[in-house]
Order: structure tokens, then sequence, then C-alpha cells
């Protein structure tokens, strides 16, 4: 390993002060605990064939219908690849279940699976785009959109978007 | 201002490759960690784990790529909160951090096959992921409509959660604000990395790569200085 010019060394207090300061650090901004699950949930799918999706936005708003209680929260979360963008809304439902809604473009045809630790769901987007699955349960989740032949042909290859926590 | 817009490939990572052989046994790899690893004295407390985190993160991709079963849970266990600090100092929100660290071990299953030193693993991760972290951002303020530029790619932590800081951490976070951005950034690049990617730092920073060491020196004595004026007064 090439090492570039480290000099002048630290010594012993300079390392103790780094090292505390990465301990504020990790108080002031901690990595989310879940994190390295949803990383190894990820990995566990890897289909080198399939074209990965990047986040492009996600935010949180109060659900319309809870919004008096104001504690439910419906994420959306906004995915793109190079040829297909999907929007993803999760509302939670009682019971520690969520409903999600997805709206694909160009998505009409497109089949949809839902990959959990446990369930693997599918459904078909409609011509619009749009998919649901109605309950799911809480937990890392990734969604792969596949091609048929009524979908748009500039979709060759399944698309995957990272997982996520539902 | 030039973005970077390629991915990591096979001849990119050459440059973080030891080279000498294209496997090393694990022995090896302890081998050749304990005659880079500097001698005793200067390594403390955690920053003595510093080294055995490139150590533990070099040994357990090394079982990975051996098959030996929790190879890579190991591997993302220890190196998760690195990359998500390094992410998160390098601009991102926290939404794009974790999507950019996921990105990030991704390509390491992907293409991790040319890292010839298990030791480099770690520096793999981290310039894999600050290229794709600068690339992101670029896109994004393509979308907004507006340029990157040197003044925001590091994001410091919010200091509203400081309540979870102790007092000894508060007077520290303060001393540590009242340096310049650069020594703040340069500080935080060092105190998460156990040995920094210079070349990316120096890209980042727009400081050349043999200021790097000199401008860490200046900012750390700055801030022994305060540290100890304090402890006198």
């Amino acid at each position: 390993m090439t090492d570039f010019d480290d000099r002048p060394r630290m010594d012993r207090y300079d390392l103790e002060i780094l090292t505390d300061l990465a301990a504020v650090y990790d108080a002031l901004d901690p990595m989310p605990p879940v994190l390295p699950d949803l990383i190894l949930f990820a990995l566990g799918a890897t289909d080198l064939d399939a074209e990965m999706a990047r986040l492009v936005e996600s935010e949180a708003a109060l659900a319309g219908t809870r919004a008096a209680a104001g504690v439910e929260l419906t994420r959306r979360i906004t995915f793109s690849s190079e040829h297909l963008s999907v929007m993803i809304a999760i509302e939670p439902l009682p019971g520690g279940a969520v409903r999600l809604d997805g709206w694909a473009a160009p998505g009409a045809g497109l089949h949809v699976e839902l990959r959990t630790s446990g369930t693997e769901l599918t459904t078909e987007c409609d011509e619009s785009g749009r998919f649901v699955f109605e309950s799911v349960p809480a937990g890392p989740a990734q969604i792969v959109l596949s091609p048929t032949a009524g979908s748009d042909p500039a979709i060759s290859v399944p698309v995957h978007t990272p997982a996520i926590s539902l | 201002m030039t973005v970077e817009t390629s991915r990591p490939n096979g001849n990119e990572n050459l440059e973080m490759q030891a080279g000498d052989s294209f496997r090393r046994t694990r022995d090896q790899a302890a081998e050749s960690l304990r005659r880079s690893a500097a001698p005793g004295p200067r390594r403390h407390g955690e920053h003595g784990d510093a080294g055995d985190l490139v150590t533990k993160a070099a040994l357990a991709f090394q079982d990975y790529r051996d098959g030996v079963p929790g190879g890579i849970d190991r591997l993302v266990r220890l190196v998760s909160p690195l990359l998500w600090h390094t992410a998160r100092y390098c601009g991102l929100s926290a939404a794009e951090a974790e999507d950019s660290v996921q990105q990030t071990f991704l390509a390491l299953v992907r293409s991790g096959s040319t890292i010839s030193d298990p030791l480099a693993v770690i520096r793999w991760l981290t310039v894999t992921l600050r290229r794709q972290a600068w690339k992101d951002r670029a896109l994004s303020a393509q979308r907004s409509g507006t340029e990157p530029n040197e003044e925001d790619l590091p994001r410091e932590p919010s200091a509203e959660s400081a309540a979870v800081l102790t007092d000894e951490q508060r007077r520290l976070w303060a001393h540590v604000g009242a340096l310049s951005d650069r020594c703040q950034r340069l500080l935080a690049v060092i105190a998460f990395s156990p040995r920094p990617d210079y070349a990316a730092i120096a890209r980042e920073m727009t400081i050349p790569i043999g200021s790097i060491g000199p401008t860490r020196a200046r900012c750390l004595d700055k801030l022994r200085t305060r540290l100890q004026g304090e402890e006198w007064s």
C-alpha cells in the first residue's frame, strides 16, 4: 500500500484527540443501526445481470387520514435507473405492517416482485405504471421490476431498487 | 471543476493494489500488516484499533473470498460505520448516505476480485464511496440547477443533537468549531479513516497532496493549543 507523506507523525495526544473527535461525530450523527442488516439483505439478492436503481429522493409526510393523530408518517421514496423511474409511498398500517403504493415510469406491463426477509410477493403494473402491495411485513425489502412482452422495450433487464427498511 | 464520472473498474483499482501477488494467504496478509504497522507508542486506545480495523477487515474479506461463512457479514458490520461517516462528510443526506454505503458494498461484491491485497479493502471501499458520493452530488446539483462546489462538499453533523454529548465532548466540539473550515474537514476525515486516501482528500479539498500532512499537523497544533489553554485557565 502506498503511503503518502504522513509526516510530521502524530503523537499519542493527537490520536487521543482524534479518537475523542470520532466519538463526538458518532454521538451527533450515528449510523442508523439497521444499515448493516439492509446491506446484507441487498447482497443476498445480488443478480449480476440486473440494473440497480439509485435513490433520488426520500421524504416523510404526514399521512392524509392520520394527520390529525400526528403520529404515523407516510414515506415517499423515488428511485431512478437508466430507463426507469420508480416512486413508492409506504404507509404504516395498524399492527406493524405497511401498505406500499408504487408508480413506475415507463411502467406499463412490468412484473413487480417485492422481496422481504420472509416472503416474496408479486404483482403487475397496470397501464399507467401503478402497483400496490396491500399489506407487507415491516423489515428489509427490495423491489425488482422485470420486463415482459408488454412492457417498454427500452427496459431489457430486471431493475432492482436498493434494500429499504419498511 | 472536473466531475468524476467513471465508475471504479479494474484499471483504476490498480492504484490501490500492493501488487506483489495476486492472492495472499491470511498469514502473508498479517505479516504484511506487521511490516507496515507503525511501532507501539503512536497507537493508543481506539486508534490502536484503527490499525486493527484494517487487519480485521482484511481477514473478513479474505474469508469471504475463500467462501468461509460469515465473512461478508463481519466485513459489513465492521466497515459500515466508517463508510456512513465518510458519506455524510461528503455532503450526502442520511437517505443518500444509506444508499451510497449499500451501493459501495454491491460494487465490492461485483468487482472486488480486482483487489489483489486484502489489506487494501478498506481503502478500496472508501475510495469507491467517495467517487460515487461526488458523482451523486454532481447529479443532484444538476437536477436542482446548481453547481456543486468545494464549499458545500462536506456537511457537518447537525449540532441540534448536541444534548447527547458529554461536557467534555461539548468542549472539544466547541474548540473544533472555532477552527477553519479546512481544518474541520480534514480532522473529520482523519478521525474516521485509519489510513486516509490522501489523493482523494487532496482532490476534494483542492489542496496539493503534499500539503495534507503539514495542514493536518497545523490543525492539530491549533486544537491542542486551544484545549491546553483551557486546561490552564
